[in-house]
């Protein structure tokens, strides 16, 4: 039983996958050191470019390499997203879980604040939040977690209301345990796994979010580069040099491609109700 | 039933109330006085009096509570203030622009609708052979790409090459057809694969099972039972989807140059025109918090499922997990 566990192929693909993020993590950090061009530089004689032996990815309309920019970028673009989710996942949770325990009024009111902020239209809000505290990474960030952490927050309350329940926590409290002791020791490990499969499915999706508020000139400002702020830079030029919108894109796109895939393995691997699809 | 309605009509109350709130909240929080803001739209800066003046004529010298609730008065006569950009009444520039979205909208999820039924039908029929990973691999990669660069990519295949379709939205009757089918290809994934689960879910279901067993043609089965089963709860999703995706086309209207209420919102943002912004983003909660409460009243009517357990819940049906009479 034991031996065939070690080979679960799900656990596998969990560890595969994984093991790509924390890659892909690890290049975003280091990969500036190995660039040829400095990305800031602006060369006027070398325009919009090709993509040729020099310029593998072509130049952009200031004749920058559009290579550099994406590896000295991805940092940005992929750490931001995960700032974002750990923050929601923190905040949400928390407050999820002492609604879910606590109850009553207290409970009642949060959670018809997040029925309101929900009702919002995420992305206008979030622009909305992101042009109030004015553009830069550190607020939108904030103007993201603004809003997700409500579905944290939803999701870890019905988990806590379901495992109250249960029998072992029933039993804890008659063993003379605190409340706060029957909330970390019993019923947080508990209701995590759904939150940690959630999380980190929404890691694309907050890449992709936070690549839009980019796209409007919300997020990094210029000259630092960012997928987003790339393509909306490329935008002007698409129709001369594709090149300088499709790379970004491209690089978006395996990234959320990358995220997805590690998601899903995630899920594979905790949940324990097997899916259909 | 009725009751059902009522307090979920009567629920509407606060959450309407706390999204007011939070609307009125963006101009107040905001950076910079409103009064300066307006006074240097015309692009010079104004003089310490006429902001002076304004300001008290704006009201912005009264206290919080004084000013939300004269905000929110006004809300209710239908003033939602003047735009500071285009000195127009904000309603009116809205109910303008409204027509537009809401034409991009209805399209964009009749494309979603059009692309995803047969492929997720497709796609359940031939449950994990070729067919079906083929379409699931492509759903992956397309639900992966950001709505933007889809839009720039059909921009530049569409617009660029093949000059079928114009590179800018506005001013043309085809110019909707660029954002529409953006939208549609965005979406249209998340559709595939809950078609694709339901159908699946539902082949395995007995009756599916019977019906087999007395002969009855594959296709039959699947377009009278499976089919008919499946069909209210993704168009419920779609009603759903409708109040979020009306609030969601900014990107796409920006990147296609689309006149549409997106881009006037994204716009207000930028040239901080408060009064623009929070009545399209009170506007746009509104719709989404009527059309959620239209769509779970209907589904509670017509799934008798859902209809007993809402009584269940508001006549003592199920209390301390102890089944009683309903």
């Amino acid at each position: 039983m034991e031996k065939r566990r070690r080979f679960d192929p799900a656990v596998v693909r969990l560890l595969v996958w994984s093991g790509i993020v924390l890659l892909l993590l690890v290049l975003a950090w280091v990969g500036p050191r190995f660039i040829h061009h400095d990305p800031y530089e602006v060369n006027l004689l070398q325009i919009t470019a090709r993509p040729s032996a020099e310029y593998l990815m072509g130049t952009d309309y200031l004749g920058r390499c559009t290579l550099c920019r994406l590896i000295t970028g991805a940092a940005r673009s992929i750490y931001a997203s995960l700032a974002v989710v750990a923050i929601t996942f923190i905040i949400g949770t928390a407050i999820g879980t002492v609604c879910g325990f606590i109850g009553g009024a207290f409970d009642t009111v949060v959670m018809r604040f997040v029925d309101a902020v929900q009702a919002f239209p995420s992305l206008v809000f979030t622009i909305a939040i992101a042009a109030m505290l004015g553009s830069g990474m550190g607020n939108c960030i904030i103007a993201m977690s603004c809003i997700n952490w409500t579905q944290y927050a939803r999701l870890s309350r019905s988990q806590v209301l379901q495992v109250k329940e249960r029998t072992f926590v029933k039993a804890a409290r008659t063993t003379g345990m605190t409340n706060r002791q029957i909330l970390f020791k019993t019923i947080l490990p508990n209701s995590m796994t759904p939150l940690i499969v959630s999380a980190s499915m929404h890691v694309g999706n907050t890449i992709l979010g936070f690549s839009g508020l980019s796209f409007l000139g919300l997020g990094t400002m210029p000259p630092f580069p960012e997928w987003g702020n790339m393509l909306n830079d490329g935008k002007a030029t698409l129709q001369t040099a594709p090149w300088t919108v499709i790379f970004p894109g491209l690089a978006i796109l395996l990234v959320v491609m990358i995220m997805g895939m590690f998601g899903d393995s995630v899920n594979e691997a905790l949940n324990p109700k097997k899916n259909t699809n | 039933m009725g009751r059902y309605i009522l307090k979920r009509l009567l629920w509407l109350i606060p959450v309407m109330l706390v999204i007011s709130l939070i609307a009125f909240l963006l101009m107040y929080l905001s950076p910079g006085d409103p009064a300066t803001i307006y006074l240097s739209m015309g692009g010079d800066s104004p003089s310490a009096e006429a902001v002076a003046e304004l300001r008290e004529k704006m009201g912005l010298n009264r206290p919080l509570y004084e000013q939300f609730g004269s905000w929110l008065i006004n809300l209710l006569h239908g003033d939602l203030g003047t735009s500071f950009f285009t000195k127009n009444p904000v309603i009116e520039d809205i109910a303008t622009l409204f027509p537009n979205t809401l034409k991009l909208t209805l399209l964009g999820m009749l494309g979603t609708l059009v692309i995803s039924i047969p492929l997720g039908i497709l796609s359940a029929v031939k449950a994990n052979k070729l067919t079906d990973n083929i379409i699931r691999a492509g759903s992956f990669v397309v639900g992966s790409m950001p709505g933007f660069f889809a839009a720039l990519l059909l921009i530049y295949l569409l617009g660029v090459k093949l000059r079928w379709l114009p590179t800018i939205s506005s001013g043309s009757a085809k110019g909707i057809i660029l954002p529409a089918l953006t939208l549609a290809l965005t979406m249209a994934p998340n559709y595939i694969r809950q078609i694709r689960a339901e159908i699946v879910k539902e082949l395995g279901e007995d009756y599916i099972r019977m019906f087999r067993g007395r002969g009855i043609k594959e296709r039959m089965i699947l377009y009278n039972g499976a089919l008919k089963s499946v069909m209210p709860s993704i168009l419920t999703i779609a009603g759903m989807n409708m109040g979020h995706l009306l609030g969601g086309t900014s990107i796409i209207e920006m990147v296609c140059t689309y006149q549409g209420l997106g881009r006037l919102a994204v716009n207000s943002i930028t040239n901080r025109d408060y009064p623009l912004m929070q009545g399209f983003v009170l506007m746009m909660a509104g719709i989404y918090v009527i059309i959620n409460l239209v769509v779970d009243i209907l589904h509670a009517m017509a799934d008798p499922r859902v209809k007993l357990r809402i009584l269940a819940e508001n006549g003592g049906g199920y209390r301390h997990g102890k089944k009683k009479a309903v």
